[in-house]
């Protein structure tokens, strides 16, 4: 008889192997039946966590990014992109990221930096706009590390346009870990947006840093009017020096008698008029004692509500009108034997060149209102502090000042008689007043205050518009438009019109938009109404974007959001580091132990074992 | 032993015949060699040569063959010394027999232990019948020696015949042009600048090769002699341009006169209408200064009290190439009022030349015979001229030695301080010197008081000299007297009539003036006679009108000329209308044309820098372009040059990376050249945000202000 696979109970043939294939036989059964039922075990556990890793310059930082993540990838599941439900943020770079919104915090900031000299640009700044007969400073902040004494060679920072010509090098005498301002000239030569690029480097040493910065190069004179409503000798010299200067279009009303107007352009019949259009950039007014109340009325609408840029040259101490305007309590008028200097404020933010005016007749405010910004100031003469204001208690009395008015500009002159010293050799009489009007016409405030994202974008950048109406009464809808003035950009693509949805209350305007897929010159037009404001938008293949290198605000961004920033050279302690700010959570959850394939390898196994006993007994 | 040796020692001695005739064969190569380099010196080196004749042909190659002979057979001298082992040395298989006989010949006969040694002769027998078997000719050959000697002869021909002109004075092409002419190729192979200085000048004539600028001095002949393959030549300068046609030699030739700074482009071009690229030329003219000269002692005006001294006057000149003359001339005027007379003459003076630039010279000016009355004065002053043609003679300053009288007048126009300050300041002066006087007052002798009020009055004089001059001079009678300000002399008043009909004479700046050169009048009167207190009160109301009159004087005494063309009777008169209607333009500004100029230029370079747009004509093009711009700076004639070689490179190599460092080396001296005449772009406008909160802030301050107002006036009540 042959016996059957499991057996006959009481069966003396029955081979005592069969013992041993039992424990077998019910491993596998057990194992099935368990995979039948598929139990469910709730626990909590430790698990491997996620962790983000992203770079500000993926190019600029892919070998210590690999770096990092080769070690990352031993501890953590590592994700190449910003999550929120991360356990945390690994940042590989030396500048702050654009955003870090999606950012899971603590970040964690691993900075390249390294043990050879080198040099960073921590901020560029140039003007936004500028005339083709100006020239440009732009000024270039730099941080300059490991350059000591021995270091055979100094950082070099040179100025390029477009990344092509270099048209301003400079060397940086830096002997130690220091930060310091450049300024490097750009002589405008054409008209039209140009590509500023700022380069820093040590020779043989260190990787260039480029940044790149737009300056809108004009052609567009500023529109300047004189309104004097009688003869002034300090309007008069004043516009002529603006006259002589190509950068102005000098419209004027000299008012010498009754009906008796000597004119120059268009100029309105007064500066009530002036008001309802605006359409100067600045309004110098010369005789201020001689303004009646309508000419008041007209420079408050234009300052407070249309964001003008008045500059009032007063000639002598007088009472008028003006005076509620003003806001000075009256003039204080200094007197001196010998003609005084007046020259730029020992602090100042807004003085461009050596400034140096000469009078004799001098005036100064009795009260000067604490946001008004001195332009030129009459200095106490050595151990004559006395003839000082007694209230100020300084060495230095305001003489000519800015103050905001509105929405606007209002410069007020107390140099009264600086005219008869404006001989180049005594005075920088000329340069200073184009600067102040320069300055002043610039600084008008246009209807429609645009503003792009960045003006310098790459291919298919977003590119964010804002725009907030200065004219509350004009209720027209705006419109924005994308233009292309390059012929190339032309060619590729047609003007495009965008959809701006009002935010705020209607107060603030906003458009989305796509930069073009062709790099050149595009112009973005905005309309509301009459008016008009365009803005250039540079497409460019690459933007270089270096700038923006502040170790200290990215060691306390760091800090802000629970972490720490790293350096590249001290990199194996990063683990360590994430250990200490990283708190990771057990995971609680359901756990279904017979769905590891795993099983099958026993389960095969007890099978295969139980038959190959059984066949050698010759059970099988 | 002694019967083997004749024979042998003949082969030694034929063996080291041949060894120096071959090594003075060898040396003669060599200097044929070197002469024929000397020929083709032309070609070796930038700067270009004069031509080789015929004897300095024929000595070169003498004095080279014969150096190279001498040189040869001391070379060989050795290998003579040493001929058994130069011959063991080619012919191995002699097993040192015959460098052993040669040693054994070599002993001194009898003196030798060996002399009669079987074994010495067994070795010279051997070496001799050796010796017979050998042929030196085979052992020794002369033939490479020969070839070296007929290569050196035929380079050294081919570079006489290659040479820029033989004996016919016929040019010979360059390999580079024979390379241009076989592909066809327009281009200028060389350009020779000869540069012929002005004969006056007595520099040497220079050339020079391939220059990226010359410098020469003005008056200079420049001639440029140009090696081109192309048919004619175009040759660009600041006074236009001229097609230059190949001549004689087959140059082509242009000769420029060196007046001013400027340029010179040449441009090959082909009768096809092809033409090569342009080769440019700054040129730097340095022009002859005037020489420099000065009266070193006594540099002062004198007072003196009597004409009886002669004075030591030394004088030094010096010049950028050289002195041709230095004297010292003087005038002596005497005389007063209308009758002064003039006279001048010259003194001998003794000159020592420390060079040919650098003189100096002592002269002797004996005051006797010239100051023969009080006030009589003589004026003496240094003349030199340099030794160009027609050059005018330069004065040094001017000084004088007055013979002292009191209440003289210093000649006027003499020496006038152009700078107005001056005037002012100098009555100042007298004022301070007259009150150190009168301190010192007490201390002094009559004598020496008289004599130092003297020296303040004739300053005093002199001040009010150059205000009477600076007045047209005419008042100078009428100013002595001590009328008032508005009495006139009536003589002098119908003199002065035009002035008068002009309105010249309403001015009261002028009326300032003549009251302050009154009391200057009365200041020095007073000083003659040491009246030190009248004086300095007549000197302090001097001043006092002085700046009175300076006070208006910008505008009052320059508008008077157009004062003149006012007719007074048409004042407020007209059509008031017709005023109102009077509309003008807008003004243009002022136009730089030279920062516009530049700026076009600084655009052509920024567009250079595209790659892909550079072309060696407009490099070239762009340095012209800056050098008709301005020729004269460095600056500009630095950008030009970089330029100039960014085009070369680019033709050469137009990947190269010294194209791009030339370009932005070009650039930015262009923006510093520009920066400083312009004036910086206006800063970044401010938010309109920020300016909202500012009108807000102003607003509460303002409210704040007017509260606390009423509160006060509430409280007064």
């Amino acid at each position: 008889m042959r016996p059957g696979v499991l057996g006959v109970a009481g069966d003396s043939s029955v081979p005592q192997l069969s013992r041993a294939a039992w424990p077998l036989r019910t491993m596998a059964l057990l194992i099935a039946v368990a995979a039948v039922i598929d139990p469910v075990v709730t626990s909590a556990r430790r698990t491997r966590p996620a962790l983000s890793l992203v770079s500000v310059d993926t190019i600029r930082d892919r070998v210590l990014l690999a770096r990092t993540r080769q070690l990352l990838d031993r501890h953590y599941t590592v994700v190449a992109a910003p999550l929120p439900s991360a356990l945390g943020t690994v940042l590989v770079g030396a500048r702050l990221p654009t955003s870090s919104n999606e950012m899971a915090a603590p970040v964690v900031v691993v900075s390249p930096e390294s043990g050879i000299p080198s040099v960073a640009i921590r901020r560029i700044q140039a003007p936004t706009q500028a005339m083709l007969e100006s020239r440009v400073d732009v000024l270039i902040t730099l941080t300059t590390r490991g350059i000591g004494a021995g270091t055979a060679r100094t950082p070099e920072v040179e100025l390029t346009v477009g990344g092509g010509v270099v048209v301003a090098r400079q060397r940086i005498a830096a002997a130690h870990d220091t930060v310091l301002t450049v300024s490097l000239a750009f002589v405008p030569s054409a008209p039209g947006p140009v590509v500023l690029q700022a380069r820093a480097f040590v020779p043989d040493q260190s990787d260039t840093v480029r940044s790149d910065v737009l300056v809108n190069v004009r052609e567009h004179r500023w529109s300047v009017l004189f309104f004097d409503r009688r003869p002034s000798w300090m309007s008069t010299f004043v516009r002529r020096a603006l006259e002589r200067d190509p950068r102005f279009a000098v419209t004027s009303r000299i008012i010498t008698s009754t009906n008796v107007s000597r004119l120059t352009g268009q100029p309105p019949q007064g500066l009530d008029a002036v008001a309802s259009t605006s359409p100067f950039d600045a309004v110098v007014i010369g005789a201020p004692d001689a303004l009646l109340a309508r000419d008041v009325d007209g420079i408050s609408t234009l300052l407070r509500a249309r964001g003008a840029s008045v500059v009032v040259l007063a000639d002598h101490a007088a009472n008028g009108p003006a005076d509620a305007l003003l806001d000075i309590g009256g003039w204080r008028a200094v007197s001196r034997r010998v003609p005084a200097e007046l020259t730029a404020p020992a602090v100042s933010s807004r003085a461009r060149e050596p400034l140096r005016l000469r009078g004799m007749s001098i005036g100064v405010p009795q009260r000067l209102a604490p946001s008004a910004v001195p332009l030129a100031v009459l200095r106490a003469a050595p151990g004559n502090a006395k003839d000082m204001s007694k209230d100020t208690g300084a060495d230095e009395q305001t003489v000519v000042w800015q103050v905001p008015v509105g929405l606007g500009q209002l410069v007020i002159s107390g140099a009264f008689d600086a005219w008869r010293y404006r001989d180049t050799a005594q005075s920088t009489f000329d340069a200073t007043w184009r600067d102040i009007i320069d300055d002043a016409a610039s600084q008008r405030l246009l209807p429609l205050d645009v503003r792009v994202s960045s003006r310098l974008v790459t291919p298919r950048a977003n590119v964010l518009l804002t725009i907030l109406p200065r004219d509350s009464a004009n209720s027209s809808p705006i419109r924005a438009s994308l233009r292309a003035l390059s012929p190339a950009a032309a060619a590729a693509a047609a003007a495009t019109e965008f959809t701006v949805a009002a935010d705020d209350g209607g107060t603030l305007h906003t458009a989305r938009f796509r930069a073009p897929p062709v790099a050149g010159h595009y112009e973005v037009v905005v309309y509301r109404g009459p008016d008009t404001v365009r803005t250039p938008l540079v497409v460019a293949p690459t933007v270089a974007a270096d700038a923006d290198n502040n170790p200290e605000l990215l060691a306390a961004w760091a800090s802000s959001r629970g972490g720490r920033v790293v350096p590249a050279n001290r990199l194996e302690s990063l683990a360590g580091d994430l250990d200490r700010v990283l708190r990771p959570v057990p995971l609680v959850g359901d756990w279904h132990p017979m769905r590891s394939p795993w099983w099958i390898i026993p389960f095969s196994f007890a099978l295969a074992a139980e038959w190959w006993i059984r066949r050698r007994r010759g059970l099988a | 032993m002694v019967e083997h040796a004749p024979r042998l020692r003949a082969f030694f001695a034929s063996a080291a015949r041949r060894l120096g005739v071959l090594g003075v064969i060898r040396g003669t190569a060599a200097g044929v060699g070197l002469a024929a380099v000397w020929q083709a010196r032309g070609y070796l080196t930038e700067r270009a040569t004069e031509s080789n004749g015929i004897v300095a042909t024929g000595a070169a190659l003498a004095l080279g063959a014969a150096l190279g002979a001498a040189l040869g057979w001391l070379h060989s001298a050795q290998s003579r010394r040493r001929v058994a082992y130069e011959i063991e040395q080619r012919a191995p298989a002699t097993n040192n027999l015959l460098i052993t006989a040669h040693e054994l010949l070599a002993l001194p006969a009898g003196k030798s232990p060996d002399d009669n040694s079987p074994v010495a002769a067994m070795v010279l027998q051997r070496a001799d019948h050796l010796s017979a078997s050998i042929d030196l000719r085979a052992l020794l050959p002369g033939g490479r020696a020969f070839a070296w000697l007929c290569s050196s002869v035929v380079l050294w021909t081919v570079c006489v015949a290659v040479s820029r002109r033989d004996d016919s004075n016929r040019p010979v092409p360059s390999p580079s042009a024979l390379l241009d002419a076989a592909t066809g190729r327009v281009d200028i192979q060389r350009v020779d600048v000869r540069i012929a200085p002005p004969r006056y000048s007595q520099r040497v004539v220079t050339s020079t090769r391939d220059p990226a600028r010359v410098e020469a001095l003005a008056g200079s002949v420049l001639t440029f002699t140009i090696g081109a393959t192309a048919d004619t030549v175009v040759a660009v300068t600041k006074q236009g341009s001229q097609t230059l046609t190949r001549s004689a030699e087959g140059t082509f030739a242009l000769s420029v006169s060196a007046i001013l700074d400027g340029f010179v482009a040449l441009e090959p071009r082909a009768t096809n209408g092809r033409s090569g690229p342009r080769r440019l030329i700054g040129m730097s003219i340095q022009t002859d200064e005037a020489p420099r000269v000065r009266i070193v002692a006594p540099a002062r005006d004198l007072i003196v009290p009597d004409a009886n001294r002669t004075l030591d006057v030394r004088l030094e000149a010096d010049d950028d190439l050289a002195i041709a003359t230095l004297r010292l001339r003087y005038t002596k005027v005497s005389g007063s009022g209308e009758r002064f007379t003039f006279s001048e003459g010259e003194v001998p003076i003794a000159i020592a030349r420390a060079n040919a630039a650098q003189w100096s010279g002592r002269a002797s000016l004996a005051l006797g015979p010239l100051l023969q009355e009080p006030g009589d004065l003589v004026v003496y002053r240094a003349v030199a001229t340099d030794s160009r043609p027609g050059s005018p003679a330069v004065e040094s300053d001017a000084f004088i030695a007055e013979l002292a009288a009191s209440g003289g007048i210093a000649a006027l126009g003499f020496s006038l301080d152009p700078d107005e300050d001056r005037y002012a300041l100098s009555q100042q002066m007298v004022i301070l010197k007259t009150e150190r006087l009168i301190a010192t007052r007490a201390t002094l002798t009559a004598a020496v008081l008289a004599d130092e009020s003297a020296q303040v009055a004739s300053e005093q004089r002199r001040v009010r000299a150059e205000f009477v001059f600076m007045m047209g001079g005419e008042f100078a009678q009428e100013v002595t007297g001590d009328a008032a300000l508005n009495e006139l002399d009536e003589t002098h008043e119908a003199e002065s009539e035009s002035d008068l009909a002009a309105g010249r004479m309403v001015n009261r700046g002028r009326s300032a003036l003549l009251a302050a050169v009154r009391a200057m009048s009365r200041a020095a009167v007073a000083l003659g006679t040491a009246d030190l207190t009248s004086a300095l009160a007549s000197e302090k109301r001097a001043l006092s009108q002085l700046q009175e009159a300076f006070a208006r004087s910008r505008f009052l005494m320059r508008a008077l000329s157009q004062r003149e063309q006012l007719d007074p009777t048409r004042r407020l008169t007209g059509q008031l209308d017709s005023i109102a209607r009077g509309r003008a333009s807008i003004p243009d500004g002022e136009r730089n044309a030279r920062q516009e100029a530049w700026r076009g230029v600084l655009k052509e370079v920024v567009d250079l820098g595209d790659k892909t747009a550079r072309d060696a004509a407009r490099f070239t093009a762009l340095a012209q372009r800056v050098l008709q711009i301005d020729a004269s700076s460095l600056a500009s004639q630095g950008i030009a040059a970089q330029l100039a070689a960014a085009g070369t490179v680019f033709s050469e190599s137009p990947s190269s990376r010294r194209v791009t460092a030339l370009l932005d080396s070009a650039a930015t001296a262009l923006t510093t050249l520009q920066r400083d005449e312009l004036r910086p772009a206006a800063h970044a406008p401010l938010l309109a945000e920020l300016r909202r909160l500012q009108s807000l802030l102003e607003s509460g301050r303002r409210k704040a202000s007017d509260a606390a107002g009423r509160v006060g006036r509430g409280g007064r009540q």
